[in-house]
């Protein structure tokens, strides 16, 4: 008899997992419970409201595998992903990764992220979840209309969700720049937005904003990595608006 | 039933003892001591021939070959972008049309999952290192963020990783692109090879952020990583993945209870 297949993987996971977390002690740590607070809203989710119950019903069904062997299978079927309209597929898209994410897509959590402007948005998808060929698919060869859904989802939401981050930067959409900045001057509290700001500055590799030493700094050092970052000033602040600024002016003529 | 003999040559021994882990400024790996009873950790990553054994004995399945979901990579996608490859799985572990495992028996096995990993742990009367074991083994004694101090730019000597400022070109410079075989760079103080690079190590255990419970961890980097990228090359850093997900740089290291 195959011996491995005789325990529950649920036991294993379960013993694996929980048994090690004895051993710490003494001296704990200064954990900041602001940073705690801000690292999660990096990673927080904003939820479209195109037939979103209806897009979640079908998530849930994929995410409740009735047998073992169903374990793994994270795309919607085909035919059902098909038959969805243009907003409900963005509505998926937005909150549901097909795809695994690697080991290292998620950056760490740091004491005071809440006073960095890192050089790239954190992941989204709670790092381990990335968008499938299909899903990228989709929003590049729609990416008219998920420019507008994006702008809606944020002046309705007033937030910018990671999501809603990553789809700005794989659509390199400047177009949603008034959005951005817009939503990120109501509380100026989203360093997220500007992190988004100055990524997609770089991967346009817009000259003025590369020639500050806020891009440098976050991106043109020998060591420079998805890790960098400023801390907040209102320089870094104003260097990156006022070029993201100029950046949508620039492209739109 | 296992075959395989435990061979105390093939583990380093690390003595009871209070030891101190983690970084200041990490909210998931603080500074603090652990107190840890001894253990034998594996020298060398699990290999291609080691696994293949555990898949003759039991005729296990992986997940990878279940589903048809492993992410594979080749050069020239963007940064931390994978692809979905049907054909791949620990023989074909970036896809049938970029090569098998032939010619790689002592390279580590990948393409496996976290769940792959214990099942191999179940049959091998083993287990996976917990995240504080393996940060204690690969530190070995170090305080600094390296095993070999704070020069990064010594990482190259120690591990198999990319040395490409992107991943749009390959990266052969250190010899390989992707694995290599076992024990090619130089080992931590303690004679542990591979702690560093090659392939992400599988550790158990739950952090402070984890908020699902599919989510499991793995640490050391691995032959993708870079210093312009996640730059996870470290005794400190600890990654997040679906417990189903196969990756072509992820494996592990076993610990032994004997």
């Amino acid at each position: 008899m195959n011996s491995v297949g005789t325990k529950s993987l649920t036991f294993l996971i379960l013993t694996a997992c929980l048994a090690p977390i004895v051993g710490a002690q003494g001296d704990p740590a200064p954990i900041s419970e602001k940073s705690r607070a801000y690292h999660e809203a990096r990673l927080h989710l904003t939820e479209p409201s195109y037939s979103l119950s209806r897009v979640k019903a079908l998530i849930k069904a994929i995410k409740e595998p009735k047998t073992d062997s169903d374990f793994g299978t994270k795309a919607l079927d085909g035919k059902i992903f098909g038959k969805l309209t243009v907003k409900e597929k963005f509505t998926y898209c937005m909150i549901y990764g097909e795809n695994f994410s690697q080991n290292c897509d998620g950056m760490p959590a740091f004491i005071n992220e809440e006073t960095k402007i890192f050089g790239h948005p954190s992941g989204a998808f709670s790092s381990e979840e990335d968008w499938s060929a299909r899903q990228i698919k989709f929003l590049v060869s729609h990416r008219a209309t998920i420019i507008q859904l994006l702008k809606e989802t944020i002046r309705a939401r007033g937030e910018v969700g990671a999501n809603l981050k990553k789809a700005v930067l794989t659509l390199h959409a400047r177009e949603v720049i008034p959005e951005l900045v817009s939503t990120y001057k109501k509380s100026r509290q989203d360093l997220e937005i500007l992190a988004t700001l100055s990524n997609l500055m770089s991967d346009a590799k817009y000259r003025p904003y590369m020639k500050t030493q806020t891009y440098k700094r976050l991106y043109g050092q020998k060591e420079s990595n998805y890790k960098s970052f400023v801390p907040f000033s209102k320089e870094a602040e104003q260097t990156i608006i006022a070029n993201a600024e100029s950046f949508h002016l620039h492209r739109a003529r | 039933m296992a075959t395989t003999q435990f061979n105390p040559a093939k583990f380093a021994q690390v003595p009871p003892g209070t030891y101190r882990v983690g970084k200041t400024g990490m909210l998931d790996n603080p500074p603090r001591s652990v107190q840890l009873v001894g253990y034998r950790i594996s020298k060398f990553d699990v290999t291609n021939a080691e696994f293949r054994r555990f898949i003759k004995a039991t005729g296990y399945i992986t997940d990878a070959e279940r589903h048809h979901d492993a992410m594979v990579f080749k050069p020239g996608l963007p940064e931390f972008k994978w692809l979905q490859d049907p054909t791949a799985f620990w023989r074909f572990p970036n896809g049938k049309k970029r090569g098998g495992i032939d010619g790689k028996s002592n390279h580590p096995v990948t393409s496996i999952s976290f769940a792959d990993a214990l099942r191999y742990c179940e049959w091998a009367k083993v287990r996976l290192p917990s995240m504080d074991e393996w940060e204690v083994a690969c530190r070995a004694g170090t305080k600094t963020e390296y095993f070999f101090g704070d020069d990064e730019t010594q990482i190259g000597k120690y591990a198999n990783i990319w040395h490409g400022r992107d991943h749009l070109k390959p990266d052969f410079s250190d010899g390989y692109m992707y694995t290599s075989p076992v024990g090619s760079f130089k080992p931590n103080p303690w004679g542990l090879y591979d702690m560093y690079g090659n392939v992400f190590q599988f550790c158990t255990g739950r952090l402070p952020s984890d908020k699902r419970a599919g989510s499991v961890h793995s640490r050391g980097g691995s032959w993708w990583c870079s210093l312009n990228a996640c730059c996870f090359f470290n005794s400190v850093d600890i990654g997040s993945v679906d417990i189903h997900a196969s990756f072509s740089n992820q494996g592990f290291r076993i610990v032994s209870n004997h």
